[in-house]
């Protein structure tokens, strides 16, 4: 296969997937997992093209998207795209496995599996694109996906909550990213990231605001601190979810994000500011996981303390040590993630306290959590001791105040790795007395990741696997990848080494005091309380301005509504006033009396049904004036809606009262006088200024290429379907939701029908 | 509910079945002549409410409303093949075939997103039309005003 063409397959067969895995999901149940983590096929095939992108040539491939106006969906495999898009493509493959065991049977799991697949597509889309636009658009997808797998247990309150922090955040920095897109866009020259100049930008006044944004948008989709709140709620989700979109993959967009722009970034003030947010973050991070009882809470300030290390490093420029740490956390974090799914469904609990020597009845388990939870505690000989050296040796060139973080947050992370350990060893503690190994397919997905942890610390060296796999991004990145080894000789940074271990033991040995100490110490509010504030603070607004316009009152909704219609009117069209007007023929000054006296007809009615018949006078009058005029599809259209519309109206007259004198103070009645003729004025002068030409009259385009380029004589519905489908498209969707949203009215309102779901409402209303 | 009375009944039948084909018709020729799927949908919903008056019974055998997507569907989808075949969305493309004993005969692509239009306009018109005609069946209380004047 030609390597364009497996590029696009790896983001595209992951969509079409995701669209067939509800059809799946529904005959195979739990077990389409199995099948549809081939979806991620192409994404593992771009193996293949690694020889390439070691030597520094990209695989790119281009679909057109909007071809008139130059944009494409540009993809590039450069060396650390193509190492992302590996793991996403592998970590994917495995989680699917996983859930295919995790996910019970009366779970909608062609839902589920729709949703990951969908993620997937976008994940693999936004670490490939070349396109600037295309990034975005990949981004905001992989925030919508995570929005819906972190509420797919969505009848509970939490997962509500924690989809929708997710959202709020993520989206945030998604706007932000708009922004910086259009900025970098125009400043740097070029829609693709590969095209733009990073010495044109630098000189460029905008650069400082859309690094900035850039820096927003990477900070609130990789969890750094202050954007850090989402990131523990969203473990709501599945936890396949968790593992995959929110420790190995998507919370890793924000890191790549700034790995990827760090070209720009070199040698500015901005280097320094991600550096200390990243260290801040680790040390925070840390700090929260240690007091977390909840396994996969644990867990999740864990993924937010080590997302702050990722951001360190790229941010001041050690981009091997990020990438060899992104590789390892990748591998230690999803398998945990995975471990704890397997502890929850085991034993019931994911409480650390509650739990205790499951290493007997756990032993696969326990088995393949221990040599991660080293990793992530930075022993040898697991990947996560190599990381961390480099991370001392990164962090030993940036200054004294970058070490002591370093340090803190790693001992932090010892302490925690410890915790986490703690449940599988000790007298056996749990509810359940019944606790038994996992089924193989349940627990063979992590086999590939806890291998990968240790052949990352086991084998290390350039040419086996670790070396080999963080030198794939070696060219697109710019450094040079040194050679990786346990054992560096004596040095500053293994005395590091030897010291985070020896007070992370000391600080897990405190580690119930100090827990204690952390509860006292916790004040009453944080980023959470300020989030919920101002989210209360929106909602009252809301409220607000929604009881001042919306009140129960229809005629003062008709106000609002044609007050603004006539201020916006008179604010334009002032500047059209009528330049003069073409004689009208004798034929429609008649209609048009019999229109005038269709609306005196209707003011002065005394029933609903003679309004009614007056109103459709007026409408009539309308279709005859397009007889008059020659345009038989308006008139014939226009009959048809007035013929439907009276009778419509007929039969609704049975649900209205009858029609009364409509009462209304002499004030209320002069200003909805005043505001009638504000309007009608505003239509009249409408109609006048479009008789004004302001461009070059399009009628002649329409009926001069009818025929040649539509094939059709009449040029109506060649504009509608043809030269205006697009508008014509976007009409009938309209069309739909308002049947949608009639069915909503109609059929689905209290009393319409007196079933169960009727009585349950008056429930909930009375409670 | 009462049935209206039997001359309009009666006639009701050939008339509904004469709209549907002038419907029809208007789809068909609207390319060159007066007609299009917008107003045929209309034409369609006309019928329906001569059903509903004459004959207190739903125009259609299936449910009316699982037209809007399918309508949807095919405007979408005959934007998607242009893009397939490497052309814009929506591209169109005409021609004429000269088949025997027929005689000269257009097709346009037009003409199917043209479908999905009438499929979308006569959907919600119906469904609007038998969705408040069986509300009705649902609250009438005796008093029944607008039925007798429709009949």
């Amino acid at each position: 296969m030609n390597p364009e063409r497996l590029l696009l397959l790896t983001v595209l067969v992951p969509l079409f997937s995701a669209a067939l895995a509800p059809f799946l999901g529904g005959g195979l149940r739990a077990r389409a997992g199995w099948l549809l983590a081939a979806a991620f096929a192409p994404g593992i095939g771009l193996l293949a093209l690694a020889p390439q992108a070691r030597q520094g040539r990209p695989v790119e491939a281009a679909l057109a998207w909007v071809p008139s106006i130059d944009l494409e969906l540009a993809f590039r495999a450069d060396g650390f795209s193509l190492m992302f898009a590996l793991i996403t493509s592998a970590v994917g493959f495995l989680i699917l496995l996983y859930a295919a065991s995790y996910l019970g049977p009366g779970e909608r799991h062609g839902r589920f599996y729709s949703h990951l697949l969908l993620f997937g597509s976008a994940m693999l889309g936004l670490v490939l694109a070349d396109n600037l636009v295309a990034l975005l658009v990949f981004w905001e997808l992989t925030s919508i996906s995570s929005f819906l797998l972190i509420g797919f247990w969505g009848s509970r309150k939490p997962s509500q909550d924690g989809a929708l922090k997710a959202l709020v955040i993520t989206a945030l920095g998604g706007l932000a990213l708009l922004a910086a897109v259009v900025l970098l866009a125009l400043a740097g020259g070029s829609g693709r990231l590969s095209g733009l100049d990073a010495e044109v930008l630098r000189s460029s006044p905008v650069f400082v605001p859309a690094v900035v944004l850039l820096v927003i948008a990477a900070f609130a989709k990789s969890a750094q601190v202050p954007f850090h709140l989402w990131l523990p709620t969203a473990m709501e989700a599945p936890t396949p979810v968790s593992a995959y979109l929110h420790s190995a993959t998507m919370v890793k967009a924000g890191v790549v994000l700034i790995a990827k722009f760090g070209f720009l970034l070199q040698g500015t003030p901005f280097t320094t500011i991600i550096l200390f947010f990243g260290l801040a973050t680790l040390f925070w991070g840390g700090y929260l996981a240690l007091r977390q009882d909840d396994l996969k809470a644990l867990l999740a300030y864990s993924t937010v303390s080590q997302l702050g290390l990722m951001m360190a490093l790229y941010g001041s420029g050690h981009a091997f040590a990020a990438t060899v740490h992104l590789v390892n956390h990748a591998a230690f974090k999803a398998a945990l993630f995975l471990v704890v799914g397997i502890v929850d469904h085991k034993a019931g609990s994911r409480s650390i306290s509650a739990l205790g020597g499951l290493a007997r009845r756990l032993p696969v388990t326990a088995a393949l959590a221990i040599p991660a939870a080293l990793s992530m505690a930075a022993l040898p000989p697991f990947g996560g001791f190599i990381s961390k050296e480099l991370f001392y040796e990164g962090m030993l060139h940036e200054g004294l105040v970058p070490i002591v973080l370093a340090l803190t947050g790693s001992i932090l992370t010892f302490a925690y790795s410890l915790r986490f350990l703690t449940v599988f060893f000790g007298p056996y503690r749990c509810q359940n007395p019944n606790v038994h190994e996992a089924r193989f397919p349940f627990w063979l997905p992590l086999t590939p990741l806890v291998a990968a942890v240790l052949a990352f610390g086991l084998v290390p060296w350039q040419d086996t696997v670790a070396g080999w796999f963080t030198g794939l991004a070696a060219p697109s990145l710019g450094y040079q990848g040194a050679p990786l080894a346990l054992w560096h000789g004596p040095s500053l940074t293994l005395a590091l080494s030897v010291l985070t271990w020896l007070l992370g033991l000391a600080l897990f040995s405190i580690c119930a005091p100090f827990n204690r100490l952390q509860r006292a110490l916790t004040p009453p509010w944080n980023v959470n309380t300020l989030y919920y504030g101002s989210l209360e603070a929106l909602e009252r607004l809301a409220q607000g301005v929604t009881a001042l316009t919306q009140g129960a009152s229809f005629a003062t909704h008709l106000r609002f509504i044609w007050l603004a219609v006539a201020f916006i009117g008179a604010s334009v069209l002032w500047r059209f006033l009528p330049v003069g007007v073409e004689p009208v023929p004798l034929e429609v000054s008649a209609v048009a009396l019999l229109i005038l006296g269709g609306v005196a007809g209707v003011l002065a009615a005394q029933t609903r049904l003679s309004a009614l018949i007056f109103t459709s006078l007026a409408g009539f009058g309308s279709t005859l004036i397009f007889v008059v005029l020659r345009a038989p599809d308006l008139a014939l259209t226009q009959l048809l809606i007035e013929t439907v519309t009276v009778i419509l109206f007929l039969s609704v007259f049975r649900f209205l009262p009858l029609l009364t004198r409509y009462s209304r103070s002499r004030a209320v009645a002069g200003l909805d006088a005043v505001i009638a003729t504000a309007v009608a004025a505003t239509v009249f002068t409408l109609l006048v200024a479009v008789q004004t030409p302001v461009a070059p009259r399009i009628r002649d385009f329409f009926l001069e290429n009818s025929l040649p380029l539509g094939g059709g004589k009449n040029v109506v519905n060649v504009i509608l379907v043809d030269f205006r489908g697009y508008d014509t498209l976007g009409e009938i969707t309209v069309l739909g939701i308002v049947a949608v949203t009639v069915i909503a009215l109609l059929r689905l309102r209290a009393g319409g029908k007196p079933t169960v779901e009727g009585s349950g409402r008056e429930d909930r209303e009375t409670t | 509910m009462r049935l209206p009375d039997i001359f309009f009944r009666t006639v009701a039948t050939p008339v509904i079945f004469a709209l549907a084909v002038l419907g029809f018709h208007f789809f068909l020729r609207g390319h060159n002549a007066p007609g299009g799927g917008f107003v045929a949908g209309l034409i369609v919903a006309t019928a329906a409410l001569l059903a509903r008056m004459a004959r207190a019974r739903r125009l259609l055998a299936f449910r009316s409303e699982t037209l809007v997507p399918l309508g949807l569907l095919v405007a979408v989808i005959t934007g998607i093949v242009p893009m397939l075949l490497g052309f814009p969305f929506l591209k169109s493309a005409f021609g004429h075939l000269d088949w025997p004993m027929v005689g000269e005969f257009e097709w346009a692509t037009a003409v199917l997103f043209d479908l999905g239009v009438f499929l979308v306009v006569s959907g919600t018109t119906v469904t609007i039309i038998d969705l408040l005609a069986e509300d009705d069946k649902l609250t009438r209380m005796g008093k029944d005003e607008a039925g007798g004047e429709g009949g």
